[in-house]
């Protein structure tokens, strides 16, 4: 197998708060190959985007990472902040949920994405300018709005223009975070096209993080489902969507793909007080008593990975299309 | 654009135009001294009359326009760099340097704000330098403070992480964006603390501090006329008129800039 671009392994993050500890994520594991594409999908307040923050290393400094973080050779939790910056930009990029508010208000659109390319290349003002006007083009942004501020763009614009500033440095690994989430439907659709056309372009990879699993059908290789801060699967996108194993990610896809809207009952619990046994039992319908005692391990059977006391390896007996006929 | 705004930024805009172009505009030295010319009122060859040597007061109060607008305009832009660069420092490094930087601020703004200048003249000597440099003392601490709150708010902000997420050092972060937003509150500030620093220059020049004479400055053409005040009252009405319009107009800038810039008070909207 090749070596991946990233690899996270065994990733803990804790929250130091006033009233306890809370684990945020307990074990992540995965990885990403070159020019792969790993989506993660799960509920609010999950563990997702703690998750693709830590890779960046932008959490807060009361929180306590464990784990590895890989990048190529290198350990980026062993790194020095000054180490670890030399990645942002250059090796990874990161485009986040509300493009308003990270972008600058009071710099115009073109001199944020030059300032982005002048962040990580010795140049002069004039080429990061030029760049940028290259990079704005790419992005499918006409070049009257260089000089416009971000409250002069419309949501799908300012997600392009924070897309050309995470592309600016040609960033070997793209971290999206619900890029699409506060757009319009039909932007969405342009903003994810624009994304995969980018992504061959560039031959990048990324770690995508949604809630929409008509995104994760569109763009992914690798699904990871998150639930209350553990990786629940870790499978193939074909095996994710025809041979979905894990009950959560099964009720998920029932969700969506079931003829009425069927709700996953209850709620994620609270990571304040974390339930024994394994995380979902309470919202599982083939929960057993040894779900409510026992922690499931991560278990890899043919290439995917799950944490279910039932997972065997064999989903012959719960394809989806079986799944929505029997209801 | 508010009408104050505009209104107070053209009598600025004239003060500064006359303040370059006083050579120009009044031929006539304001130093001149001419004894068989004293306290003569107001005529065709001296417009403003002259004083008790002589000396044309037009032409003096047109260069009193160049010291007050120097005085005041450097000590705003003294207290800009200190106060944006130690505002800047303390809000985003936070901890004991914060903790220093404030400390220190507050012992500057223990002190009487007129008491500190003459102090300060009284160990330096009085000249219009030293006054420059008591005042800028004085008034740095109060930008500081604006400053490192914005900084404080928006460190936090979205699009910080954004940039720290491109790489970008914490120079860097600072100076494109950082700075950028934190300085507009600074304007409304820096519009009343320059007329702020007007008087008080005219005041501590009236006392003997500020400008020495023969430099002409208003308050000291002020403290000059005092002796002359029933015989020659044109000789303190002109400077006075100017110091007074000049401290208008700053204040009508700034009244002017508060309301323009807070989003909260409705603006009119230009369509």
């Amino acid at each position: 197998m090749r070596k991946p671009l990233l690899e996270v392994k065994d990733l803990q993050i804790k929250f130091e708060t006033k009233r306890g500890t809370i684990a945020v994520s307990d074990g992540v594991s995965f990885a990403i190959g070159e020019n792969e594409t790993l989506c993660l999908v799960g509920e609010s307040g999950c563990g997702k985007s703690v998750v693709a923050v830590s890779i960046m290393g932008l959490l807060p400094a009361h929180a306590r990472v464990a784990g590895e973080i890989r990048y190529r050779e290198a350990d980026l939790l062993q790194c020095s902040p000054g180490e670890w910056s030399r990645f942002r930009g250059r090796e990874i990029a990161m485009i986040f949920e509300q493009p308003m508010s990270c972008l600058n208000p009071v710099i115009s659109a073109g001199r944020q994405i030059a300032e982005a390319y002048a962040a990580n290349n010795r140049c002069s003002k004039r080429e990061a300018l030029a760049e940028a006007r290259r990079k704005l083009d790419e992005v499918g942004i006409p070049e009257n709005c260089f000089v416009k501020f971000p409250h002069e763009l419309s949501g799908g614009m300012q997600q392009r223009v924070m897309i050309a500033i995470a592309l600016a440095c040609r960033p070997n690994l793209l971290i999206a975070d619900e890029p699409t989430a506060a757009l319009d439907v039909t932007v969405q659709c342009q903003i994810l096209e624009l994304l995969h056309c980018l992504k061959d372009r560039y031959r990048m990879s990324m770690l995508l993080i949604t809630h929409d699993l008509g995104v994760v059908a569109e763009m992914a290789d690798t699904v990871g489902v998150m639930y209350a801060g553990t990786m629940m699967e870790l499978s193939g996108v074909e095996d994710f969507f025809y041979r979905p194993g894990h009950p959560y990610s099964r009720a998920l896809m029932n969700v969506v793909a079931g003829n009425a809207l069927s709700p996953i009952r209850g709620s994620v619990p609270h990571l304040l007080e974390p339930v024994p046994g394994c995380p979902f039992h309470a919202r599982c319908v083939d929960a057993v008593e040894q779900c409510r005692r026992a922690r499931p391990q991560p278990r890899i059977v043919n290439g995917r990975m799950e944490r279910c006391h039932h997972f065997t390896g064999d989903n012959s007996g719960r394809q989806l299309d079986q799944m929505v006929s029997s209801r | 654009m508010p009408k104050t705004v505009r209104i107070g930024a053209i009598i600025i805009i004239c003060l500064l135009v006359v303040a370059c172009l006083a050579p120009v505009l009044t031929p006539v030295n304001p130093l001149a001294v001419n004894m068989g010319e004293k306290l003569q009122g107001l005529s065709r060859q001296h417009p403003m009359g002259t004083d008790q040597l002589g000396r044309d007061v037009l032409s003096r109060v047109l260069y009193g326009a160049r010291t007050s607008m120097a005085a005041s305009f450097s000590v705003v832009i003294i207290c800009l760099a200190v106060g944006i660069a130690i505002g800047c420092i303390a809000g985003f490094y936070g901890g004991v340097i914060d903790e220093l930087l404030m400390r220190l601020v507050d012992i500057m703004m223990a002190f009487p704000p007129f008491i500190l200048p003459i102090a300060i003249t009284g160990i330096l000597g009085p000249s219009l330098t030293n006054i420059i440099i008591a005042l800028a003392l004085t008034s740095w601490v109060g930008y500081a403070r604006m400053v490192r709150s914005s900084v404080l708010t928006l460190k936090h902000l979205d699009f910080v992480a954004a940039a720290k997420a491109m790489g970008s050092s914490r120079s860097r972060i600072i100076r494109e964006h950082i700075v950028p937003n934190a300085v507009h509150p600074l304007v409304v500030y820096a519009a009343f603390n320059a007329s702020h620093t007007i008087l008080a220059i005219s005041g501590l020049s009236f006392i003997g501090l500020g400008a020495q004479p023969p430099t002409p400055e208003w308050g000291n053409m002020l403290s000059e006329a005092c002796s002359f005040m029933g015989s020659s009252p044109y000789l303190f009405i002109f400077p006075g008129l100017m110091i007074m319009l000049t401290v208008l107009a700053f204040n009508l800038l700034g009244d002017g800039l508060r309301d323009y810039l807070d989003p909260r008070l409705g603006t009119e909207v230009d369509l």
